[in-house]
């Protein structure tokens, strides 16, 4: 029998493109970062378009470090029992039109 | 909740990063800000006033604590002082921060309308002293 040690899933992703013609600004990234701190998953976000770490986005300053602009990816994951509700209501929020990959 | 107190030398500086903190909040946060000295024309000029910061301290009083965002120097002391002032059970929840003023008043003003604590808004508040803004 196996050790019943933590579930360890695979990180759910997701890719979604900043759609708000001003970026991804401070009071963007405050509903992104409330709506992360709705959830249990750890959720992280890359920009894929310019030089970015991997920040937490249930912080609003990691958030502010991805320096996204209009037509930037970002690259979601999360993981979690609750990361697949996660990942929809935040593409739901920066990608409204539901094209995140 | 807990509450927030800005202090800086500069009365501008004071009110707009409380301006812009509770701009970052979803529940209400009680925000205090408190910025220069008043001088014999009951003009603002720049420097920090202890008596002051205690009326602030007082007017956002909650609690579950104040968290102090202050920028430099005599900031720090005059805060210190501020405490000393204040009746022990509200001192012993009074926390100067080491976050930047601007950064850190952005974090905790989420933060605790998230509703954490003392020690956690102030240590998420303090990560922005490590956080770079561009990457090049």
């Amino acid at each position: 029998m196996e050790d019943a040690g933590p579930v360890t899933q695979a990180p759910l992703c997701a890719t979604i493109t900043i759609t708000n013609p001003s970026g991804l600004h401070l009071r963007a990234g405050k509903d992104m970062a409330y709506i992360a701190n709705r959830f249990a998953a750890d959720i992280t976000a890359e920009n894929l378009t310019r030089p970015s770490p991997v920040v937490d986005i249930k912080s609003i300053l990691q958030i502010m470090q991805l320096q996204a602009r209009t037509g930037h990816e970002l690259r979601l994951c999360a993981a979690g029992a609750d990361a697949h509700e996660a990942l929809a209501a935040l593409s739901a929020l920066l990608d409204p039109s539901g094209a995140a990959a | 909740m807990i509450a927030l107190d800005i202090v800086s030398h500069c009365h501008d500086i004071a009110e707009g990063t409380c301006r812009l903190a509770a701009e970052m909040t979803q529940e209400p946060v009680p925000i205090a800000a408190v910025g220069g000295i008043v001088d014999e024309h009951g003009q603002f000029q720049i420097g920090t006033d202890a008596l002051r910061i205690v009326e602030a301290i007082q007017a956002c009083w909650r609690p579950a604590g104040v968290l102090l965002l202050v920028d430099v120097g005599s900031a720090v002391l005059s805060a210190e002082t501020a405490i000393e002032l204040l009746p022990e059970e509200q001192a012993a929840v009074c926390l100067i921060s080491n976050a930047p003023l601007v950064e850190g008043a952005i974090v905790a003003a989420l933060e605790a309308s998230l509703g954490h604590t003392l020690e956690e808004v102030n240590r998420a508040a303090e990560t922005a002293r490590r956080l770079d803004k561009v990457f090049r």
